[in-house]
């Protein structure tokens, strides 16, 4: 698993490649620890290049989600494949996250994050 | 209500009407016999007194006539003289003197000879009667009709010139007076006249003294006059005492005739005689001198009349005798049989239950006291019957309960629960163990071990309890050594070692069929201690006896070398085993259901699932061997073992680490791409048995003796993906955790519980199981699309 965390003041764009299991899911936790505390912090997850979640993966979701809504803050996970979206159906995470369609590459992910979280349009 | 007299069924008026018909018949026997013996006797008897009485009053007319005779026989002299001197006048004080001599001489006189009369005038007779009149009166004169005037007798006294008694004949002074005369002929031959002196009674002096001597109503009598010159004239008791009968010959029947012809040699008799077609008796007896004889005649039957009469008498006598008889025994009998009721009504009170059911009070009657002895012994057995009885069957109701728990501790250690291997599409098997008794000596057992299924079927000699005890021992015995051992023959030697050490007394022995089946690759070992061959049957119906090199039974020989044979499971072939009490059961005709009708079921029934295929049999033998009592105990086990087709990876072994998971998910892909199956699919596989593994790692206790290590393989059966976890860990089954609820709000929802609930979802099927210390959890994925 890699992750990559662009951030724009308090936005961040939190980008998941491979598997998320048991043994990535402290990793993912641990990265993402430092930019919760951010004011009106607002973070889109990429999933587009996750091949794989377990249900650890969907604990560190859930942790996530938890925290950011305790920080008053804002999330959103974007460009989800038809098998991890099984799963998230499948343990009705799909009704607790904002879900984004998939962007062609970063960059139009990054516009499109600015887009819907802050409102411009690069 | 009936009247106990007509109650003809009761005992009572059997009795009574028994005896009253028994004195009544008797009695009339002896009437009838008497009658009988004595009917000739009382007749002759009779007869005796009628002829005896006939001549008793014969004798007393004759008396009463002499009487009459006598004076005229003293005076006729003076008569004589008178006639002779022709003093006229002193006949009249003759006459007059005779009359005084009797009272019943109502007349009397002379009568002068008409022929030869000396004066020349016409035919006269001087006549006095009793009120003292004396008349003269004209006779007829005589002619050859004697008959036709009233003093024929005249002319009969002159002729015959001997004294004589007339026949009744009217009176010549008093008008309705039939009169008999005595007239005395007196015969003047120098003067050549004749008179007749003579005197008249009444007819009814001699009927008088007839019907004084004689018995009356039971006879007609009658006097006949027989010197009367052929006629007959009678003087007839009836129906008037001084009416004349005039009797003609042909009135008598000819018995005027016989009489007369007796009398002239006896003077009195009598004979028998038939008139109208009644047997009559004629009596006749002569009167002296008179020329009258006295007859009865009388009816035969008659004489036995008086008889007949006491008989009847008899007979009333007998019938009341009879009837206070039958209603004295009515009344005795009732009241001795009454007791009899009561023991009755005593009986049903006892059939009831009521064993102290009052009896009735018999006194001192002997079989009535008997009888009462007896049902106070019956009523006193009956209640030491039934205290006995009470305390047999509880105790028998103990031993029971006590039994039934051995049977069911006995069940217990049978495994039951079928399918037993319900995440395995490779490995059935199906037993069933009926016992004789509530408990028996057979057993089967089986369990999966490292892939590899240990199975006994055995069969104790003998029944019930020590056939129980054995086959506890040995099932115990299999389940501890059998594991630790890769030998059927191995574990058939322990099984042995350990009956033969028990086994010094009591010589009994068990025949078993040990087996192991590696799973993995259908090798198949047998040990044979005598038992009764198995049976292979393959999906073509191919049946046949699997035959194993025998061995002794064991518990025969502590150190005999057991052997065991290596074999392989033929592709799909199905191996049914059985005890003896399946060959050897008997139809009512004491015939086996033997091995053939055994295979040739099994042969009929080679598509159906194991279970019907017990049942089948099972129900069959029950059919054959209904209406006997079953003779020993009955198993059957049978095994279906169909291997899987893919085996890819087949087993790995895995650390408590998470960085396993790396091997796990290469494992996935393997297995993944062996099916020919998309990411999706190797997906959720890896989702699946990674939180499996993970929970393992992250929540099992491990127990301190066990290995860390975690099996990991899987098996394809036709469409479906089989995958098995297998740990040493503390027992715990996921399978029983609840699962996350998926549609809670954010807030409300646990951090764990998530693995489960996908598990869930992601599996077609979850089984857990806990064998031989290890946690085994099988994960079901379907291969269709």
């Amino acid at each position: 698993m890699k992750i990559e965390i662009l951030q724009d003041g308090s936005s961040i764009n939190m980008i998941v490649h491979g598997r998320l299991d048991t043994l990535a899911a402290p990793e993912f936790d641990s990265m993402i620890e430092p930019y919760l505390t951010l004011p009106d912090l607002k973070i889109t997850v990429d999933v587009t290049d996750m091949d794989y979640v377990s249900s650890s993966g969907l604990r560190s979701f859930i942790k996530l989600l938890k925290k950011v809504n305790a920080n008053d803050g804002q999330m959103a996970i974007e460009g989800m494949s038809s098998t991890v979206k099984e799963i998230f159906d499948m343990t009705g995470f799909s009704s607790l996250f904002l879900m984004l369609p998939s962007v062609a590459d970063t960059q139009d992910r990054v516009d499109d994050f600015r887009y819907y979280f802050l409102g411009k349009k690069l | 209500m009936r009247l106990p007299f007509f109650r003809f069924k009761t005992l009572s008026s059997k009795l009574t009407i028994t005896t009253s018909l028994i004195t009544a018949g008797v009695l009339a026997l002896i009437a009838i016999g008497v009658f009988a013996l004595k009917r000739n006797d009382i007749r002759q008897n009779n007869l005796h007194d009628v002829a005896l009485n006939l001549s008793n009053t014969a004798l007393n007319i004759n008396k009463r006539t002499l009487l009459i005779e006598a004076p005229l026989q003293g005076n006729v002299w003076h008569i004589d003289k008178c006639v002779s001197t022709h003093k006229r006048d002193s006949i009249d004080d003759v006459l007059k003197y005779i009359l005084t001599f009797d009272q019943d001489i109502v007349g009397c006189g002379v009568a002068f000879d008409i022929e030869h009369s000396y004066t020349g005038n016409a035919p006269y007779m001087i006549y006095a009667s009793n009120d003292g009149n004396i008349s003269h009166i004209d006779l007829p004169l005589p002619s050859n009709n004697n008959q036709s005037n009233d003093y024929f007798w005249i002319n009969i006294a002159l002729r015959t010139n001997r004294a004589l008694w007339s026949a009744p004949h009217p009176s010549p002074v008093v008008k309705g007076m039939n009169v008999c005369t005595y007239a005395i002929p007196v015969d003047y031959r120098l003067d050549q006249y004749r008179v007749v002196f003579f005197a008249d009674i009444p007819v009814k002096v001699i009927t008088e003294i007839m019907e004084q001597h004689m018995v009356p109503s039971l006879m007609e009598s009658l006097v006949i006059d027989f010197d009367n010159g052929g006629y007959c004239v009678g003087m007839v008791t009836n129906p008037e005492r001084d009416n004349i009968v005039h009797i003609t010959r042909e009135d008598t029947n000819g018995i005027i005739e016989i009489v007369g012809d007796n009398r002239l040699d006896e003077n009195q008799g009598s004979f028998t005689y038939r008139i109208h077609n009644t047997d009559c008796s004629c009596f006749y007896a002569s009167i002296n001198d008179s020329g009258w004889v006295l007859i009865n005649i009388t009816d035969m039957w008659m004489m036995t009349q008086s008889f007949i009469d006491t008989l009847i008498l008899i007979f009333s006598g007998f019938v009341l005798i009879v009837i206070i008889l039958h209603i004295t025994l009515t009344f005795v009998i009732n009241k001795h049989i009454e007791p009899l009721r009561k023991f009755s009504d005593s009986a049903i009170e006892i059939s009831k239950g009521n064993f102290k059911a009052a009896l009735p009070d018999v006194g001192e009657l002997t079989e009535m006291s008997l009888l009462h002895d007896s049902f106070v012994t019956m009523q006193q057995s009956l209640v030491k019957y039934v205290d006995e009885l009470a305390e047999t069957t509880s105790h028998q109701a103990f031993l029971m309960g006590e039994l039934q728990i051995a049977s069911r501790i006995q069940d217990d250690l049978l495994p039951k629960d079928f399918p037993p291997f319900p995440g395995r599409n490779d490995i059935n098997v199906r037993a069933v163990l009926i016992p004789a008794k509530q408990i028996g000596g057979d057993l089967y057992n089986y369990f999966i071990r490292d892939e590899k299924l240990y199975f006994i079927i055995a069969d104790v000699s003998g029944k019930s309890v020590p056939a129980a005890i054995v086959m506890a021992i040995a099932c115990n015995v299999f389940n501890t050594i059998a594991p630790n051992l890769a030998d059927p023959s191995d574990i058939m030697r322990e099984l042995n070692k350990t009956t033969c050490s028990n086994n010094e007394h009591s010589g009994f022995f068990i025949t078993a069929l040990v087996g192991i089946l590696d799973l993995r690759t259908g090798q198949l070992k047998l040990c044979n201690a005598g038992h009764d061959p198995a049976i292979w049957i393959t999906p073509e119906g191919d049946c046949q006896l699997l035959n194993v090199t025998p061995n002794l039974p064991v518990g025969v020989l502590a150190d005999y070398k057991y052997q065991s044979e290596t074999m392989q499971w033929p592709k799909s072939a199905r191996l049914v085993m059985y005890t003896d009490g399946i060959t050897d059961a008997e139809n009512t005709d004491r015939e086996f259901y033997g091995i053939g009708r055994l295979k040739a079921c099994i042969q009929d029934h080679v598509h159906v699932d194991l279970a019907t295929l017990i049942e089948t049999i099972t129900s069959e033998v029950m059919a054959y061997s209904a209406g006997t009592e079953q003779s020993d105990d009955l198993t059957l086990f049978a095994i279906d073992y169909n291997p899987s087709e893919v085996l890819v990876p087949p087993l790995l072994f895995l650390n408590r680490d998470l960085k396993e998971l790396e091997r796990i998910s290469e494992w996935v892909d393997q297995v993944s791409a062996s099916l020919r199956k998309d990411i999706s699919f190797g997906y959720r596989l890896n989702l699946v048995v990674e939180e499996a593994f993970t929970n393992i790692v992250n929540h099992a206790v491990f127990k301190s003796s066990a290995n860390g290590n975690i099996t990991l393989f899987c098996s394809v059966h036709s469409n479906v993906l089989m995958v098995k976890l297998c740990d040493e860990c503390v027992k715990f089954d996921p399978t029983q955790v609840d699962d996350a609820d998926t549609n809670a709000p954010l807030e409300e929802r646990p951090i764990g519980g998530l693995g489960i609930s996908l598990m869930r979802r992601v599996t077609s099927a979850m089984h857990y199981e806990y064998l031989n210390g290890h946690n085994c959890l099988t994960l079901t994925f379907s291969l269709d699309n």
